[in-house]
């Protein structure tokens, strides 16, 4: 896959992204600007409070964007009238985190699928039974589930369901938030193992968010970190993952246990916890918590830098 | 080998549940020890019956489920044979237990500082002040930050991460010989957990407890665990010493098992398809119930339960396929 | 409960829709002859001043009741469940605007509101079936925007709006559906208190007036004849209401525990 010959499929600039509540606002997202490139998994990593959810439902518009340009196939998104933008939603789509709650209670798994069909127009009459049967055997469910309510299915199906729904339209786009988080260990493997045999049938490409980088590990071929808003580190997934440069990455990398007695890992434990997204720190947003920051870093701001192969950090030490 | 002396020993434990046709056997003769000053790991899927078993040590069982027979032997006692004031004697003292949901194990309208204060002054019998002075010293062990102002805090002010701190700080000043951790960081941010777990071995070896730690996690088995009880649908397929069992997995459900594990530290093989637990077929097997998916299964695994045998020292495994 | 509740209705609206059918008499045609006579064989609930058969005009009078009710809840349900839904989904200026609006129409008893809008509107039936309507649309409202107001969080309306719905299927197609619980237990125990407005409304002259024959109408005609003796001018008509009334109270109330929010 040469990636850099092609032109980005997404491309995100200055997202910016505040809410308020009464006199406080909170700083979900910060400025994120990255590119995807058609056929890519790209993982969006970072723990509770980052804001790559955040990020994900303001690229897609799920929420407005406070600020910033989100280019889709070079068209802006954030400019399209809310007709047109549900247009495009043909080709944008999201599994969602919680597959208890994403799913309507009252509609069965066929209306549910049918729908999206429906509303772009995507098939009549026989065409649909033959698309909904041939979606549900991509993500291995058995016909017979057609007929059912969510309440009738297990954790592991009803997660299949959405991703279903969210391949049905065969999108070029799609962003998957935690899509492993809510499963058993034992399953989340055939998970990733379903998705990834999905995105090479369909020729579609990811954005994987998660907190869980043993799954971004196996599913993506470049990862970007996110804390409090900001990207701190991007680059090629073994780069990220064996050579990592920001402080915070190295921490979030070493905190991980691994099913492994004989591996000895050197934990870095960070003190304390992180602040609030009501009063993001000036300057870098993880110096009060860096084992290695300096004076400097309380009041600079730094920006991503690549240091080389598609390695971007943002610590103004390296 | 030494000798150790055993805290807990689980003998032939079988729990049965009402179903949809009569009961159902939740844990089928369930049996592991757990000695003095180490941290098991009890580890399976959803389901496997971990949490009942802790549930059921703690006396804790639904009024729907019925104990059909064994034996937990606590130091000197069978646990199943006691009462319920014999039982809460042992609760909080003896035997200590945290859960998951860290918030709701928390008096909402109690000052997180009373709250502890409170268990130092029943457990141990201090006076109010002593107590409250104590309580403030511990929560600054357990490593939460401006230990005598936290402690004037309520539960929903503080995160989950302090929360859970402060139910250690509870479970601690409880000095039991058995703390019983159910999946203690599930929620919790990666970060946060790895101080969790490294408060939980810092405890431990300043008490001198043993820990069972219920996880779903092998990462956490690995790097917190010294020996391993891997369940099934409610049956204890293998138990091992952490070295062991990661080195040589004989059991086909943990070599299931650590195959289909992702890691951060390499990329995973993608497995090839697995058809899945078909829970209604799973517990009306009367053998061993991983013959539904086992790759080495034999006739006779549908009707006869394995017996434990030892493969190596301090490793034991019910199968009766051990190519 | 539940089961006794739609058994005294089941009674009720059979024995109005069937009942005329056997009875010989005109509800209207006054019979002077044998006025206030008391309960016999002939007349099993007596005449009334102008020797009307208080049975006939008894159950002519369910008829209509149970007629005003329906139409009242009716009414009051679309308007309620319509507006609040847009109200609890697009929360804002608007929401703010109609809650004040509820706010100052639930400041007054449904009644003392009802009784304005007629005066206001005129008196005639239809009139005090929109008055009643009105009176009972803010409870309708704040019951659906409250639900609505809790499921628009959910992801199902989050993911109804990935997939490409409009604004409007997100709102009646995928949220009110499941939504409607609480308002539709509210309506079954609205269709009594509406009898009962209605009645008490008719009592004072407003609405359903003499002689068209209704609960209230009943027994306001014949409240003048209680202290002379002839009780059954108006207790049969009184009791049938709160017969009816309880009836409805029954089905509400284990709607309302089949439902409530423990068991869900």
């Amino acid at each position: 896959m040469n990636i850099t010959a092609r032109e980005p499929l997404l491309r995100v600039e200055g997202l910016v992204k505040t809410f308020r509540e009464g006199p406080l606002t909170l700083h979900a997202v910060n400025g994120v600007s990255f590119e995807v490139y058609p056929g890519e998994a790209v993982g969006l990593v970072g723990e509770s409070g980052c804001g790559k959810t955040t990020a994900a439902r303001s690229i897609l518009r799920l929420t407005e964007p406070t600020s910033g340009h989100v280019y889709f196939n070079g068209t802006d998104l954030i400019k399209l009238s809310r007709a047109r933008m549900r247009a495009q939603r043909r080709h944008l789509q999201m599994v969602f985190q919680d597959p208890d709650t994403s799913l309507n209670p009252r509609f069965t798994v066929r209306r549910t699928l049918a729908e999206p069909v429906q509303l772009h127009k995507l098939a009549r009459k026989d065409g649909l039974e033959e698309r909904l049967l041939k979606t549900m055997s991509r993500v291995n469910l058995d016909p017979e589930f057609l007929g059912r309510y969510p309440h009738q299915l297990s954790e592991g199906q009803k997660q299949r369901v959405g991703v279903a729904r969210a391949i049905i339209t065969e999108p070029k786009f799609v962003a998957l938030d935690e899509p492993t988080s809510s499963l058993d260990m034992s399953i989340r493997i055939h998970m990733i193992a379903l998705l990834q045999g999905l995105q090479k049938e369909l020729g579609m490409t990811y954005v994987f968010i998660s907190h869980d980088l043993s799954a971004v590990r196996a599913l993506c071929n470049r990862v970007m970190v996110m804390y409090l808003g900001t990207i701190v580190e991007s680059g090629p997934t073994d780069e990220i993952f064996d050579r990592p440069l920001h402080e915070y990455t190295r921490a979030l990398l070493s905190a991980i246990p691994v099913p492994d007695p004989q591996v000895k890992r050197r934990r870095i434990l960070l003190t304390g916890e992180p602040p609030s997204l009501f009063d993001v720190p000036k300057g870098c947003a993880f110096h009060e918590r860096c084992p290695a920051a300096q004076p400097g870093c309380r009041d600079r701001k730094p920006v991503l830098r690549d240091l080389g192969g598609g390695h971007l950090v943002a610590c103004d030490r390296l | 080998m030494v000798e150790r002396d055993t805290l807990l020993r689980i003998r032939d434990l079988t729990v049965t549940f009402p179903g949809r046709d009569g009961r159902v056997t939740i844990l089928d003769n369930v049996a592991f020890e757990v000695f003095g000053t180490e941290i098991v790991g009890l580890v399976g899927e959803s389901g496997s019956g971990k949490t009942m078993t802790s549930l059921t040590v703690m006396g804790f069982l639904p009024p729907s489920g019925r104990i059909e027979g064994g034996e937990i032997w606590f130091r000197d006692g069978d646990l199943l044979g006691y009462t319920e004031e014999q039982m809460s004697q042992i609760r909080g003292q003896q035997i200590a237990m945290i859960f998951q949901s860290t918030r709701s194990a928390l008096n909402p309208l109690m000052r997180v500082g009373d709250q502890v204060a409170r268990v130092y002054r029943i457990q141990r019998g201090l006076g109010g002040r002593e107590a409250k002075a104590e309580a403030v010293r511990a929560l600054g062990r357990m490593g939460i930050p401006d230990a005598e102002r936290r402690a004037e805090a309520y539960p929903h002010q503080l995160s989950r991460g302090m929360c859970q701190r402060v139910l250690i700080a509870m479970m601690v000043a409880c000095e039991p010989a058995l703390l019983i951790a159910d999946e203690p960081t599930t929620g919790l941010d990666v970060t946060i957990q790895a101080q969790i777990f490294e408060l939980i071995k810092v405890v431990q070896q300043a008490t001198k407890a043993s820990i069972l730690l219920i996880t779903h996690d092998l990462g956490v088995v690995a790097e917190t665990c010294e020996r391993v009880v891997v369940m099934y649908a409610g049956q204890v397929m293998e138990t091992a010493r952490v070295d062991s069992l990661f080195a040589n997995p004989t059991h086909p459900y943990t070599q299931k098992l650590l195959h289909s594990v992702l890691r951060v530290d390499k990329t995973v093989e993608m497995p090839k398809a697995d058809a899945g637990i078909n829970e209604e077929v799973t517990y009306a097997i009367r053998g061993c119930r991983f013959a539904s998916r086992c790759p080495r299964v034999l006739p006779h695994c549908w009707s006869e339960q394995p017996a434990r045998e030892q493969v190596e020292p301090d490793h034991w495994v019910r199968c009766h396929n051990l190519s | 409960m539940l089961l006794i509740g739609l058994m005294i209705l089941a009674v009720v609206v059979l024995a109005a829709a069937a009942g005329p059918h056997f009875i010989p008499y005109d509800p209207l045609q006054t019979a002077p002859e044998v006025k206030l006579q008391p309960p016999s064989l002939d007349h099993p609930m007596g005449t009334d001043n102008f020797g009307r058969d208080i049975l006939t005009r008894v159950l002519y009078g369910i008829r209509l009741d149970l007629r005003i009710a329906f139409m009242v809840v009716f009414a009051a349900l679309i308007v309620g469940i319509l507006v609040g839904t847009f109200s609890g989904y697009y929360g804002g200026i608007v929401d703010d605007v109609v809650m004040r609006i509820t706010d100052v129409m639930m400041a007054f008893p449904s009644f003392v509101l009802a009784m304005a809008i007629t005066a206001m509107l005129g008196n005639t039936i239809p009139n005090v079936v929109i008055a009643i309507a009105i009176s009972y649309m803010p409870y309708f409202i704040r019951l659906t925007r409250g639900e609505v107001l809790s499921a628009r969080e959910l992801g199902y309306a989050e993911a109804a709006r990935c997939v490409g719905n409009p604004e409007w299927r997100i709102m009646y197609i995928h949220l009110l559906p499941n939504c409607l619980t609480p308002a539709l237990v509210q309506a079954s125990l609205a269709l009594g208190w509406a009898i009962l407005d209605a009645s008490g409304l008719a009592f004072l002259g407003l609405g359903v007036r003499p002689p068209t024959p209704e609960g209230g109408v009943l027994v306001g005609e014949g409240a003048k004849y209680i202290v002379s003796g002839e009780w059954w001018t108006s207790v049969f008509a009184g009791a049938v209401i709160v017969l009816m009334v309880f009836g409805f109270n029954l089905i509400g109330d284990s709607l309302r525990d089949i439902t409530a929010p423990e068991e869900r």
